[in-house]
């Protein structure tokens, strides 16, 4: 009540029904010095206000809106109708095999569309190809890691993926020959050499091939790198091969082998 | 009827089942009517003017909430078609300079009514004070909403509702007063 304006009183005592409330307000509104006949003649005013009538609304009222309110319940059912009856289309033409196979279609071709937007984009290519290289370096890494390991088993790993490098690196290739050369288990140089002829087109592999004729001492190895040789017709292994030929230890069916591949090379 | 009601009801018109405005308009079309037609004192007028109302509700239903009492919205969008009447029509312009403005042109015999002159002159005097106050004095006294609703429908506090509407009543005394000096 304190904060409250006169004005605000006022209104509230001349709506208010509890008699008794209206009578507080009444003296609460004296000792704020508010005149009595003033608030009185209010007090009738907004009393006489009820007393103005106001006709019944006549039957255009009615008859106007359930018009007006038909004429947007039809619009709507058009609406409504036209929506389904193009849902009804799709449904009955949906199950036939000619819809589904054109539906397959169009999604192909937004597929391929797509596909071919993204790798014909030049950002895109390049973006491609540098991360191709980033995945080509870690394989070369890891594979040089494990050519590196003294465990056979890792070593072989290492052979293994060696062999699956798509481009070979003068890194691993150095790598694999280092382990021809060194690795004292037979098994392990075996499997370097048959890597090795898979890269037998560049040169370095070719040369390290040669030079290892002659620091094998393991029958086996000996006879597949004959194999190896007469495959990748790599005439600069005869004189090798003749030097092997001179070793006293040498086994018979390497001898043999080793004398019918000279043949074949020369 | 409560306005929960009056909800669930303006919800199905938004859904689409706009039937059921039926409902709502004749449970508020007499007072939409005596809220017009205390503003403009015309009987055609104020029966367009509920239509409008109603017709306005079904083209925003989609904006109605469903918060608060629907009658609130409901005299926000009668308060807008009433002053989008009298930015067109100005009906009270001619109106206002005649004494003999409370039985206005569209009046017809039903609109006669038997008042005494002292109530006839305060029709007059309410029919002479500006149309905001008018509109604030008749939505407080005649149609049943609180002051905190009107605040909202006019965008303003309760207790600024009640500082207009005693400046009405003070227009409207003067407006009477002046009305029954000889």
């Amino acid at each position: 009540m304190k904060n409250k304006k006169l004005e605000e009183i006022v209104v509230e005592y001349l709506t208010c029904k509890d008699e008794s409330l209206k009578k507080e307000l009444k003296e609460k509104l004296l000792e704020l010095d508010y005149k009595q006949h003033e608030l009185e003649y209010l007090d009738k005013l907004y009393f006489d206000l009820d007393k103005l009538e106001v006709p019944d609304p006549g039957p255009r009222l009615n008859k106007n809106f359930y018009s007006a309110l038909d004429v947007q319940i039809s619009q709507l059912k058009q609406e409504k109708n036209w929506y389904q009856n193009l849902l009804h289309t799709f449904s009955i033409y949906n199950n036939r095999p000619f819809i589904k196979f054109a539906y397959a279609l169009i999604l192909i071709f937004l597929g391929w569309s797509i596909g071919f937007w993204q790798s014909s984009s030049p950002s895109y290519n390049k973006e491609l190809k540098a991360m191709a290289n980033e995945i080509y370096n870690m394989k070369v890494m890891m594979t040089l890691s494990l050519l590196n390991q003294s465990s056979p088993d890792e070593k072989l790993l290492g052979i293994q993926k060696a062999g699956m490098l798509t481009d070979i690196d003068t890194q691993v290739i150095l790598a694999l020959l280092e382990t021809l050369n060194n690795d004292p288990n037979a098994g392990v140089r075996l499997e370097t050499i048959t890597v090795l002829e898979k890269f037998g087109f560049h040169p370095l592999v070719r040369q390290g091939l040669v030079r290892a004729i002659s620091q094998q001492e393991s029958s086996m190895v000996q006879l597949y790198l004959a194999d190896i040789m007469v495959r990748l017709q790599e005439k600069n292994a005869v004189e090798p091969f003749r030097k092997l030929l001179n070793r006293k230890n040498l086994n018979e069916n390497v001898r043999d082998k080793i004398e019918k591949s000279i043949l074949v090379l020369i | 009827m409560g306005s929960s009601s009056d909800i669930e009801i303006m919800l199905r018109v938004k859904a689409g089942d706009i039937e059921k405005l039926g409902l709502l308009f004749e449970r508020y079309k007499q007072a939409l009517f005596a809220y017009f037609y205390r503003n403009t004192n015309r009987k055609h007028t104020s029966e367009d003017l509920v239509q409008n109302v109603f017709l306005r509700i079904l083209k925003y239903r989609q904006r109605f909430q469903g918060y608060g009492k629907f009658t609130t919205w409901m005299y926000q969008i009668a308060r807008n078609v009433y002053l989008d009447h009298c930015k067109k029509d100005n009906p009270h312009s001619s109106k206002k300079d005649s004494l003999n403005d409370n039985i206005s042109d569209e009046s017809t015999a039903e609109t006669h009514y038997l008042q005494d002159e002292s109530i006839e002159l305060l029709g007059c005097a309410l029919n002479r004070i500006n149309d905001a106050d008018r509109e604030v004095l008749i939505l407080s006294k005649y149609q049943n909403l609180a002051y905190k609703e009107i605040g909202e429908i006019f965008g303003c506090s309760e207790g600024t509702v009640k500082v207009r509407v005693y400046r009405a009543l003070i227009a409207l005394k003067k407006k009477y007063k002046a009305l029954e000096a000889p």
